[in-house]
């Protein structure tokens, strides 16, 4: 199934697409989308096995980025400025490799497969989690500052892993992320070798996805690395990143 | 002057938010910038920043209350 797209904010300027990342879907963009609409029309979907859209394929990387790519060949939205945190990361830079023409410009939050390995751990725990108290805890992971993380969203997730194929999903796009960097190699050299805009922001104390400074060097772009911020730099600091963001953006046109 | 804490616009598909926790007390002093009220949603809790530098003058919208985009939550005197 073709993930619906979102108009999240925003009537006016260029398309800008919103990836979000594992286990989240098109509604993780509050603390952002608005700020962004300001220079351009933003939307927003659900990445297969999150939200509204079924897994697709076994929950591959290549999975993902082709749903994503029928998804805006479908609405007809591109190319895109594409803004994308963790697994929507990888699936930007897959996209971007795949099919450049779609693509504007890559801003790439904590992306899965460009940093260190992804918690191995996490990612065992997170999708296998049957209690409040356990993804709260995993949960808790992700940000530099525990209130940040609200019983509302720990009630979300458990009701997400509990509906009819939400666990299978999660398991099954953890398996791909726990091998991400060699997966994603291919694409990240693809991008790396081309003249596309990207923009990379990271937490210095994200300890998910953790920044490896050689390796972003190599991908090459500019970059903003947040001080303090663990793996949700865009709601953590969110206005420095939304400033960030729409500068870029701007820059571009 | 009174500034207002408004709950900003959120997006299209979004149209109320709960108050979580005020930081500040009525009567602190907060920073221009600095984090005032954690808001949250099922999907994103995140903290509103002081308009102005002043004093907390006082709280409208308590912690676990439902508000809408738009309102006002609280009030600076700078």
């Amino acid at each position: 199934m073709t993930p619906a797209i979102h108009a999240a904010a925003g009537t006016d300027g260029p398309a800008i697409l919103l990836l979000h990342g594992y286990g989240s879907d098109h509604l993780s963009w509050l603390a952002n989308q608005q700020q962004l609409a300001a220079v351009g029309r933003v939307y927003a979907l659900d990445l297969p096995g999150h939200g509204e859209t079924p897994l697709a394929g076994a929950g591959l990387l290549a999975d993902l980025v082709a749903s994503v790519e029928g998804a805006i060949d479908a609405a007809g939205i591109g190319p895109v400025h594409l803004v994308a945190h963790s697994l929507g990361g990888a699936v930007a830079i897959g996209l971007a490799a795949a099919r450049p023409d779609l693509v504007r410009s890559l801003a790439l939050i904590a992306p899965s497969g460009l940093g260190a390995a992804v918690d191995a751990a996490f990612l065992q725990q997170y999708p296998r989690s049957r209690s409040l108290e356990e993804t709260d805890a995993l949960l808790k992971r992700l940000v530099s500052r525990p209130r940040l993380i609200n019983r509302l969203m720990v009630a979300r997730v458990q009701a997400q892993l509990q509906a009819p194929g939400g666990r299978e999903g999660l398991i099954a796009i953890a398996e791909e992320l726990g091998q991400i960097g060699s997966v994603i190699e291919p694409a990240f050299q693809a991008v790396a070798a081309s003249a596309l805009p990207r923009l990379t922001i990271w937490g210095d104390a994200d300890t998910i996805v953790p920044l490896d400074r050689e390796r972003l060097a190599r991908f090459g772009g500019e970059s903003l690395i947040v001080a303090g911020a663990a793996h949700l730099p865009h709601i953590e600091s969110a206005r420095a990143v939304n400033e960030r963001l729409v500068a870029w953006v701007a820059a571009q046109a | 002057m009174d500034v207002n804490i408004v709950l900003p616009q959120l997006g299209n598909e979004i149209e109320e938010a709960q108050v979580d926790a005020w930081l500040k007390k009525v009567g602190d002093w907060v920073a221009k910038g600095e984090q005032i009220v954690v808001i949250t949603t099922p999907k994103v809790t995140f903290e509103i920043e002081a308009p102005e530098a002043g004093t907390l003058k006082s709280i409208l919208a308590e912690a676990e209350e439902i508000v809408t985009v738009g309102a006002i939550l609280g009030i600076v005197e700078s």
